[in-house]
């Protein structure tokens, strides 16, 4: 009885804590609606929207925030785990999100929940499923956020690595080539 | 949706589908990126998969070769020398630092077939001399940055390289060949934007003397040094 009567009252001071929070902010969190190609609507904070470059050269170019906006090129698969990925990133200081200190980087590390977020687009196998990885890839590019296509662009250099040319072929359907042009390659 | 008439980019139509949906594949940018953070050993068995990946993994891997060992740097120069389209490739940083074996002609014909380089490293190089300082200083235009640390360019060969390399603006470790601050000044003043290391000399008239007297040292250090290392790669 006693427990739960205190772990009722916890949980009192923290509602009227939040709800306190909520009183005291004069401003209300500067909130953007996306709405992906396939017509899903996603409303993200400002602050997760600006680890995109697009959107942050767009928020400044428009000085406020627009009516919600189309993103075009980007499926609402993938711009959910963009969302997923900003906003666990966006508090993030130690993870550079800057062209200068990422593209073309061989030697940093993954990190542990980065692992685990594309391990989650890979399918259970371990075998990369090409279509997701793709998608994720080309919305990033599109959406210019550097931490997100240095994590992609790593994460299939890794899987391709120690994989044979006729494995990585297949992961990435590319036709093979006919025995003629299989020699000029050995070359 | 409908509340959003104005807005000037309507989604895109799906272009009519047909019996299968093609496959996906990676637009070249993006296999560029996927290149450019991959192992250079899986980059060179990569350039099997098709003739596309290798049209675009050939000018990474020749862009900053990985040199460590006598063995890659002839073979590197080799292919250059067979192919001038690959020599002209390579043009980031070139490392031959600690390659001891290399000698003046080997110098020269890293310089010939490798005319687009911007960082050249020959630390403790025994190649470097009088001869293959001019003809780095006749070939290599586009050189950016040199590193002589360890090796014996006496200052007029630091002279001619300054007057030579217009585009130059760092190089390492060139106090073993300057005596005094006059030769100091006479490279600050020829070439402006040249990062000069030498903390010594720039601090005080008074220490000039006995800095060049230091230099003049290190030099017969570093000369008897890298004798002593050529000796071993003989006796060998």
């Amino acid at each position: 009885m006693f427990h739960r009567a205190n772990l009722r009252n916890n949980s009192k001071n923290g509602r009227s804590q939040v709800g306190q929070n909520r009183n005291s902010k004069k401003k209300p969190v500067a909130k953007l609606t996306l709405i992906t190609e396939d017509n899903e609507s996603f409303t993200v904070c400002k602050k997760v929207a600006e680890m995109s470059m697009f959107f942050k050269n767009m928020l400044q170019d428009t000085e406020g925030i627009p009516a919600p906006f189309i993103v075009p090129n980007v499926s609402g698969y993938d711009l959910k785990k963009i969302i997923e990925y900003c906003s666990y990133h966006c508090l993030d200081t130690d993870c550079p999100n800057d062209n200068d200190s990422l593209r073309s980087r061989r030697d940093r590390k993954i990190g542990h929940w980065d692992e685990t977020f594309v391990r989650n687009i890979i399918n259970k196998d371990g075998d990369p499923v090409i279509d997701n990885l793709v998608g994720l890839t080309k919305a990033a590019y599109f959406l210019d956020i550097p931490g997100l296509i240095w994590l992609m662009t790593k994460s299939i250099a890794n899987t391709i690595d120690p994989k044979p040319i006729a494995e990585i072929r297949e992961i990435f359907n590319v036709p093979v080539p006919s025995e003629r042009e299989e020699e000029i390659l050995q070359r | 949706m409908s509340s959003l008439p104005s807005h000037p980019h309507p989604p895109r139509q799906e272009p009519p589908t047909s019996d299968s949906p093609p496959p996906m594949r990676f637009p070249n940018e993006i296999l560029l990126e996927i290149f450019k953070v991959t192992p250079q050993g899986a980059l060179a068995r990569a350039c099997g998969v098709s003739r596309l990946w290798q049209a675009l993994i050939t000018p990474l891997l020749y862009r900053q070769p990985d040199v460590h060992g006598e063995v890659w740097w002839i073979r590197l120069i080799d292919t250059s020398v067979a192919n001038k389209q690959l020599g002209a490739l390579v043009k980031e940083v070139l490392s031959l630092a600690g390659c001891f074996d290399i000698g003046e002609e080997g110098v020269m014909r890293v310089a010939t077939s490798l005319p687009n380089l911007k960082t050249l490293n020959l630390a403790f190089v025994t190649g470097v001399t009088v001869r293959s300082c001019e003809h780095i200083g006749r070939t290599c235009q586009t050189l950016q940055r040199l590193d002589l640390s360890g090796t014996e360019v006496s200052y007029p060969t630091l002279q001619s390289i300054v007057t030579s390399l217009e585009k130059l603006i760092d190089i390492t470790d060139m106090t073993g060949g300057i005596d005094s601050r006059e030769q100091f000044e006479w490279i600050a003043e020829k070439n402006p934007t040249l990062v000069l290391i030498d903390e010594s000399l720039t601090d005080s008239e008074s220490d000039s003397g006995t800095d060049s007297e230091e230099g003049v040292d290190s030099d017969g250090v570093s000369k008897a040094d890298s004798e002593d290392l050529w000796d071993d790669y003989h006796d060998d």
